[in-house]
């Protein structure tokens, strides 16, 4: 790739490392692993720069690698390795503790949630993605989404973390 | 906290996500993985390979990923040559990966090529000194682990009981690697595509002795703990032990354990400690044990002004803090992983620290100490 190439890259990259990495981290809990998804998914779309700078939507590209590579992180975890023997870190912004407690309950309910739900909440409700952008991005159809992130919120409503985690 | 509607998720999840502050970007390692995906692909193809990018993410061997889920390329052949009992013209491994030939090469400094005790890659030699060769015990072996371009060499010297150390790769192939003797050394070498071994077993007389996962150091496989049969080591834990921001730039450190030991990785790379155990981590009197420690570079690889490290603390220390010469002070939580407390940090590199403070779990002072340095 020549210099110019590599300096847009560059730019790309800088301007949507943070968001991929919050997209990550509400995925997986862990701000580690979500800069490794993130780090991931820019690899890859260096590896293809020139399909994805004349995409339409390369941050649908992105986001969908990223979901994709946590997926199959889910799939080998359930097959029975044990990745952790603890719960992931909780991040820690050094505010009051009762917000870091909410973050933290947020987080824990999240994880509890199946792969797709998650996803679908984070998609749909962090990002304001549409229905239909959301399904582009996980792969399914808009009435997989719908239902996603229908159940999701309904588990959340009644997450017993939220209801005795978190601050009232 | 309970959740009612979507708008409320909403609001929820924005503060939670907006919260999380990544490092920077990093772009040179992006880069540099991009273009290894590249290479991969450009192999795959010219094999006759059809191998297509968004479905090349394949499950990656037993116990090789502790972080993200790597590219493993499973179509690819490696192949070890076998070597007379001396090395000729210090070739002391040689083999094939796909269609190109790989060799490492010892080299004896003091004839002028100026290695001594370092190794210097290209993508299919790796030349190294001879002073780089270690003297092991009669059943002993070490492998350090170099890599270049897509390729990851491991290279090490045994001990005079060691007749071959078997490599596992994560396409099933098994290496047999006989050693050869040069400079005094009983050399064993392989080569390999970046992330495709995934274990070694090094063999005395015709039984396997001792065994050994590698730790995924961004691709390259580092042995650093040796198993007996059985013995199952460390359990497999990753942990965050501390990011913040020095002077603008952005700094991570986290903590990996399992069956390879006890490896750091932190903005100036990894480094590893063997244990199959509990770590002893402290020595005798030690309030802190440096672990890994060095200069914070930038994402780009500049030098700032800090050091960055990882340091273990007593099992009783919750939290430490720095108290600066100008009386400004630091505060670091010391975290829990495998039987152990370790911290983070990115300090000055050349702190004024004029004592340091101690304190248990329930914030009590457990310990203070003046002291004329801290760091690296």
């Amino acid at each position: 790739m020549d210099v110019v190439a590599d300096e847009e890259f560059s730019d790309f990259m800088h301007g949507r490392w943070a968001q991929l990495v919050r997209l990550g981290y509400g995925l997986t809990g862990d701000l580690q692993l979500a800069e490794d998804l993130a780090q991931t998914a820019f690899a890859k779309a260096y590896a293809s720069w020139g399909r994805v700078r004349r995409a339409d939507n390369p941050d649908a590209y992105l986001r969908r690698i990223v979901v994709n590579a946590n997926r199959t992180r889910f799939r080998r975890v359930r097959v029975g390795e044990v990745l952790t023997e603890t719960v992931p870190d909780l991040i820690s912004t050094g505010d009051g503790t009762d917000q870091r407690d909410d973050r933290n309950a947020l987080t824990a309910a999240l994880m509890e949630l199946p792969y797709g739900q998650r996803a679908a909440v984070v998609l749909r409700y962090w990002l304001d993605l549409s229905e239909t952008e959301t399904a582009i991005v996980l792969g399914c159809s808009v009435g997989n989404v719908k239902s996603q992130a229908s159940r999701a919120l309904a588990k959340l409503r009644t997450s017993p973390v939220l209801l005795e985690g978190g601050s009232a | 906290m309970s959740i009612h509607d979507e708008r409320d998720l909403r609001a929820r999840l924005s503060v939670l996500l907006d919260g999380v502050e990544p490092g920077l970007a990093p772009v040179t390692r992006a880069v540099r993985r991009g273009r290894g995906i590249r290479m991969r692909r450009w192999i795959s193809v010219a094999a006759g390979l059809a191998v297509i990018a968004a479905g090349a993410v394949l499950l990656p061997g037993f116990l090789q990923t502790h972080r993200v889920t790597p590219m493993t390329q499973l179509h690819y052949k490696v192949t070890v040559m076998t070597l007379g009992p001396t090395a000729d013209h210090g070739v002391v491994a040689a083999g094939t990966i796909g269609p190109k030939r790989w060799r490492v090469v010892v080299s004896n400094s003091g004839a002028g090529s100026g290695l001594g005790d370092v190794c210097a890659p290209q993508r299919y030699v790796l030349t190294c000194g001879l002073a780089s060769g270690e003297h092991q015990g009669p059943r002993q072996a070490s492998l350090i682990s170099v890599a270049v371009d897509g390729t990851q060499y491991e290279i090490g010297t045994v001990g005079t009981d060691v007749t071959r150390v078997a490599i596992q790769l994560s396409n099933g192939t098994l290496l047999t690697l006989r050693p050869v003797s040069a400079g005094g050394f009983r050399w064993v070498g392989v080569a390999a595509p970046l992330r495709a071994i995934t274990r070694a077993v090094r063999v005395v007389g015709r039984s396997a002795y001792e065994y050994a996962i590698p730790f995924d150091n961004d691709g390259s496989a580092e042995f650093v703990t040796w198993l007996r049969p059985g013995q199952a080591g460390l359990p497999l834990a990753s942990k965050s032990v501390g990011s913040g921001e020095f002077d603008g730039v952005a700094w991570h450190a986290a903590v990996h354990t399992g069956p390879w030991g006890y490896c750091t990785s932190f903005a100036n790379g990894s480094t590893c400690i063997p244990a199959t155990g509990t770590p002893s981590l402290l020595s005798a009197g030690r309030i802190i044990a440096s672990l890994a420690c060095g200069p914070l570079y930038t994402s780009d690889g500049r030098a700032t002004g800090a050091s960055a490290g990882v340091a273990a603390v007593p099992p009783d220390v919750k939290d430490v803090v720095l108290q600066f010469a100008g009386g400004s002070r630091l505060r670091m939580a010391a975290i829990a992983i495998a039987g152990t407390r370790v911290l983070g940090y990115a300090i000055p590199a050349r702190p004024k620290v004029v004592r340091t403070l101690e304190y248990g779990v329930h914030g009590q002072l457990l310990h203070s100490a003046a002291v004329a340095g801290w760091g690296c």
